[in-house]
């Protein structure tokens, strides 16, 4: 099975936004999903001009953009894009 | 946790840079709670009107004035600017309340919810000191002119039927500053406040702010002038990538120079080592920290007598700025830092200008759309040791100066350090112990925040 990547943008307007809880995503994961998921950071996904700066921080999960992206509903994206559903761990 | 107070709080200031650097901030700046909040869109208080208008207050706050010297509720915020422009209003108590924000949240008691069951063990009842509790008709229900708020009642109930509502911002204050006017909204003794940040942190509303001096230093920039910017510690747990790219990013808004506040920390350290040594030989007892300056403004306005067992070495912050004009003589210093507390501190040392909170550089930094790990590091003369790096962090200061003792003390001499790990009314209790010559100890740390600055309430991840 193809790994879904997800890219979590850490550039000032992201990370001042909400995205400085978004760092440590990778390890608050289940580990049902290890492997499957390719977690990484990137410092601009060019959204936050195009939407305004309200909508930061994003996430992209697969092709889905994340706005206003948390733990939370970042998590939730990654178990739509398996097709399964929230691993009660991933949200504790 | 995801704050949205938090959110929005930036979100203004990202706007405000913009605006400022799009040149027209005076022809725009009444517009920025418009924009932010325009009608038919959705609301955060009780609706968009509501919203704009403390937008506008938080404006204010942003320019450096006191919500509480409002004396004309039409004026524009382009007066505010001009006047600020004219001359920068006074610098004062760095924090203010806006009432048009406070929810007057109601006073602190205990309700019992829809989840009593009205029991036949009623331990409510049974165990309330004050005969407050009693159940009639299936449900608890609460005296509230008997009750004492002691919360025995909550503890017991085997269905947390009972919960205790509080007003945050009391609640949160380690000494009581922070109470309800006559109209119900918050209003803050200055006289007792010490400026740790706990009410700013803990309002759900937001409605406390602090008294910012943003656009002071945005125009000082535009104007030229020289100056010197000295990061506190706590930075280097503040945004992606190493101190040096973050001195980069803070040279590419035009600073001439940057400085590490752990370089004055070094010799705070030094000269804290030295004077422990001193007190010590001198049998005066404990002596504590003044790094923290809530620290200090809670000996000075509640533990006066205490006064004498704080250290006398000046803060890093001091040290750092005399670092500065040493250098450069003639530039102005700017401290960038996560603590409210500093902005008072520095009006009593000559040598700091201004103060520049992490959230406020993150947000120009966001505006003008640079972020530190993706430039090249700047290069530090050199840099500052490790120990003083970690004056940050709570025991941070104590493991430096211990380093600093080395070889310092006679052989038979006891060393008993101890630390207080975040002021709150608990806390400050223990602090009054201390006082007392109560509990043991002839070295205390104490940090105003949880974890020491990096847990700052204006550092990214407080």
């Amino acid at each position: 099975m193809d790994t879904i990547p997800v890219k979590v943008c850490i550039g000032t307007t992201c990370y001042l936004l909400g995205a400085s809880k978004l760092v440590d995503l990778e390890n608050r994961l289940p580990a049902a999903w290890k492997g499957r998921v390719d977690v990484s950071g990137c410092t601009c996904l060019d959204l936050c001009d195009a939407n305004g700066v309200c909508n930061a921080p994003f996430v992209k999960v697969g092709e889905t953009v994340v706005p206003h992206a948390t733990p939370a509903t970042v998590v939730a994206a990654i178990a739509d894009a398996l097709g399964e559903p929230i691993p009660p761990e991933a949200l504790a | 946790m995801t704050n949205g107070a938090e959110i929005i709080r930036r979100e203004l200031m990202i706007r405000l840079v913009r605006a400022f650097d799009a040149g027209n901030l005076a022809e725009t700046i009444d517009r920025i709670p418009v924009e932010m909040r325009p009608r038919d869109a959705p609301f955060s208080r009780s609706s968009v009107w509501h919203d704009r208008a403390v937008l506008k207050y938080r404006i204010m706050a942003l320019l450096g004035f006191s919500c509480e010297n409002e004396t004309d509720e039409a004026r524009t915020l382009r007066s505010y600017l001009e006047e600020m422009r004219e001359a920068p209003p006074p610098r004062g108590d760095p924090i203010t309340v806006c009432s048009a924000g406070c929810d007057g949240c109601r006073d602190r008691a205990f309700m019992v919810t829809d989840n009593c069951r009205g029991c036949f063990a009623r331990p409510c009842e049974w165990n309330c000191p004050k005969k407050a509790v009693t159940v009639t008709r299936g449900r608890s229900t609460i005296d509230e002119s008997a009750c004492v708020r002691c919360g025995k009642c909550a503890q017991v109930c085997p269905y947390k039927a009972i919960v205790e509502v509080s007003v945050p911002c009391e609640a949160a204050c380690p000494v009581g500053a922070i109470r309800k006017d006559a109209h119900g909204h918050a209003r803050i003794d200055f006289a007792k406040c010490i400026f740790c940040g706990a009410c700013f942190r803990a309002c759900p509303f937001s409605a406390v702010m602090e008294k910012s001096q943003l656009v002071q230093l945005l125009g000082a920039l535009r104007a030229g002038e020289k100056l010197t910017a000295v990061v506190a510690p706590a930075a280097a747990w503040q945004f992606p990538g190493s101190v040096e790219q973050l001195f980069a990013a803070i040279r590419a808004l035009g600073f001439d120079d940057v400085i590490e506040v752990a370089r004055g920390a070094e010799m705070t350290t030094e000269h804290e080592a030295r004077e422990f040594v001193e007190r010590q030989k001198e049998g005066k007892g404990i002596m504590t920290t003044s790094c923290c300056p809530a620290w200090v403004n809670l000996v000075r306005k509640h533990l006066p007598a205490f006064l004498p067992h704080v250290s006398d070495t000046p803060s890093p912050m001091a040290y750092a700025a005399r670092i500065a004009k040493e250098r450069r003589p003639d530039n102005r210093v700017v401290f960038v830092g996560p603590c409210i507390a500093k902005r008072d501190e520095a009006l009593r040392r000559e040598n700091v200008d201004f103060v520049l909170s992490f959230e406020e550089l993150g947000a120009v930094f966001a505006a003008r759309k640079i972020a530190p790990v993706a430039l090249e590091p700047a290069k530090l003369d050199r840099p500052a040791r490790e120990d003083a790096r970690n004056y940050a962090k709570s025991c941070g200061v104590t493991a430096s100066v211990l380093e600093g003792l080395k070889g310092e003390l006679p052989p038979d001499f006891k060393l008993d350090s101890r630390f207080v790990d975040g002021l709150d009314r608990k806390s400050v209790a223990m602090i009054r112990l201390y006082a007392a010559g109560k509990l043991p100890g002839n070295f205390l740390e104490v940090m105003s925040c949880k974890g020491g600055c990096v847990g700052g309430p204006c550092s990214l991840h407080s």
